[in-house]
């Protein structure tokens, strides 16, 4: 019935609360929010995908992967984990479709450039591969040689030109090079990670939590922390993006619904933080912190705000 | 909120595995200290026990995962079930100092402690007019939760309801089955505290906070189809609850409307809830539903 903060602590999550059956039908929703009946746990395929990739079984994986994709489909890693599994099953002209995607949702996903140029390379489109060089090269020029993504750099670039140079009628056999943290470890990193916040270290926080994410895939908790950490370094488009990945997840989020109208607030948007907070209301029918909250932060707004 | 068919009980994510039974059914005799009791002004003691199982004096992810001081003392006493992954031992046990609650006192270090039983003496006095405990108690709820500052009047109300809590005589039953009259009488409590709160508008709010909460715990055992009628009520009464006007009156009144009419008809669904050891029983034997 649980056991994972992921599934279970999970303290603002309530889509994937436990539940126990009394008497047929519905979802479960904890002290607030009632999820969806048909409350669908993206997180659940994704770490299914995770065990058949890391098994090399990359037709399962993918298979896995697609779910989540067609349930979120802006989710950058659950976007390049398909495109690797597609890739490591041989399938390089599918893999690119869902390699664009994911670079497209996150620039800066060197793994996702990387792979997209090796699956153009193998698949003949000279077009892509330049693109994807160019972007890598452009990555290293803002990264300078010292960058903690340096080596990555470089050594995606090289996987690229080798696949240039191997062309289309090569028959070796791409490996895509993930490394994923275990989902055990998902946990560890999540408590850690919210600590760290507390702590307000969060660079930190945000290397944990994406830690995490690769693990468990796209679980609201993790995606809600990920933009509050993002908010409080001021990049309040990247919060953002977060925090509507968690609410594409999880409609009724509490946690993503507070941080993201207090973000409202921050960007002077107090009609949309209002809105947020009467869709927290309407969870909320027996109070709950999150509601208690945004109302605070819309209060201690309006003075200011005129 | 409950939804037909499902019992989504926040409790169960600080269980121990197997300990479900144990906490959803029953829970651990009350003993109150009768020369406490007596001695005390029964609306602070009222406020004190209201607050002592609301999430809402907590602050930060305490507040969010729905504990309570009740959460690792219920009945005030322990809770050798409690159980949070990364922030717990063996059961019964929790890392307090962990910078996930607050990082005022964090050290770094996973050390969790047993979780002690209120009824045994503690290192702070517990004596009346000692200015310790209500120290002690703001300092657990602003510096290890993350709470908001409580007003005066709220941290004596909580120390006057821990000086009440007492050992059970040798030979008392452990524990007793948990009914919807624990609901009721806490929602009761929460209001008495309210309605004697007027010159203290924090203890008012979160006394209400506490009350709407009891609702809420109410509507997770009312989750069986058939009952969302009442779910409906409890939804509304909690609203209701939650615009009051100003002032005892109002508070007395929601409350006469409360005990005269949504009360009896729960009472009378009592034996088709959770709170039905049979059919919190089949509830448990059931395997949870998947999401879809």
């Amino acid at each position: 019935m649980r056991r994972s903060i992921g599934l279970g602590l999970a303290l603002s999550m309530l889509a994937f609360a436990p539940a126990l059956a009394a008497g047929g039908g519905g979802g479960g929703g904890g002290g607030g929010s009632a999820p969806s009946a048909s409350a669908y746990d993206p997180t659940a395929d994704y770490q299914k995908g995770v065990a058949a990739f890391q098994a090399g079984q990359y037709k399962e994986a993918a298979s896995a992967f697609r779910k989540v994709v067609d349930a979120v489909p802006r989710n950058a890693q659950a976007q390049y984990m398909l495109g690797a599994s597609l890739l490591g099953a041989g399938d390089y002209k599918k893999a690119v479709r869902p390699l664009d995607a994911a670079v497209k949702y996150d620039g800066k996903l060197i793994e996702a450039r990387r792979d997209l140029g090796v699956a153009a390379a193998r698949s003949g489109d000279t077009k892509r591969v330049d693109e994807q060089l160019a972007a890598i090269r452009a990555l290293q020029a803002g990264c300078a040689e010292s960058c903690p993504d340096a080596a990555k750099l470089a050594s995606a670039i090289a996987a690229i030109e080798a696949a240039q140079a191997a062309g289309t009628q090569s028959s070796a056999v791409v490996r895509p090079e993930v490394r994923l943290a275990s989902a055990a470890s998902v946990d560890g990193s999540y408590v850690a990670a919210v600590g760290l916040i507390n702590e307000h270290r969060y660079d930190e926080a945000i290397a944990r939590l994406d830690s995490a994410l690769w693990a468990a895939g796209p679980h609201p908790d993790i995606l809600t922390y990920l933009g509050f950490a993002n908010r409080k370094l001021s990049r309040f488009d990247r919060a953002e993006d977060y925090y509507r990945a968690a609410l594409a997840v999880a409609p009724d989020h509490r946690g993503a619904l507070e941080y993201y109208g207090e973000l409202k607030v921050e960007r002077g948007d107090l009609a949309g933080a209002r809105a947020n907070l009467a869709r927290l209301d309407r969870l909320c029918g027996f109070g709950c912190y999150e509601a208690d909250e945004l109302r605070r932060w819309i209060a201690e707004a309006k003075p200011s705000a005129g | 909120m409950a939804r037909d068919g499902l019992f989504a009980s926040r409790t169960l994510q600080w269980t121990a595995p197997g300990a479900e039974w144990a906490v959803l059914a029953e829970a651990p005799h009350a003993c109150p200290r009768t020369d406490v009791v007596a001695a005390t002004d029964p609306a602070m003691l009222a406020a004190g026990e209201a607050l002592f199982n609301s999430p809402a004096l907590l602050g930060g992810q305490a507040a969010k995962a729905e504990l309570s001081c009740a959460a690792c003392h219920r009945t005030g006493r322990g809770n050798p079930h409690f159980l949070m992954p990364q922030l717990s031992g063996a059961p019964g046990t929790a890392d307090v100092t962990n910078s996930f609650f607050s990082p005022a006192r964090a050290n770094a270090h996973f050390d969790p402690v047993p979780i002690p039983d209120l009824a045994m003496p503690g290192k702070v006095s517990r004596a009346p007019g000692d200015p310790a405990l209500p120290r002690f108690v703001r300092t657990l709820v602003v510096e290890e939760f993350s709470g908001a500052e409580p007003s005066s009047a709220m941290l004596d109300a909580l120390s006057a309801y821990v000086r009440s809590i007492g050992p059970c005589p040798a030979g008392a039953a452990a524990g007793e089955p948990r009914r919807l009259a624990d609901q009721l009488r806490l929602i009761e409590l929460a209001i008495a505290g309210a309605a004697a709160a007027e010159a203290d508008p924090l203890l008012r709010r979160q006394s209400i906070a506490a009350a709407r909460h009891q609702l809420g715990l109410i509507d997770e055992r009312y989750a069986r189809p058939g009952l969302s009628g009442l779910r409906r009520q409890l939804l509304a009464a909690s609203l209701d609850l939650a615009r009051l006007e100003d002032g005892a009156d109002a508070l007395r009144k929601w409350h006469a409307r409360f005990a005269a009419g949504l009360a009896p008809r729960l009472e009378r669904r009592e034996r088709l809830s959770l709170y039905d050891s049979a059919v919190l029983r089949r509830a448990l034997a059931a395997p949870a539903k998947a999401p879809d």
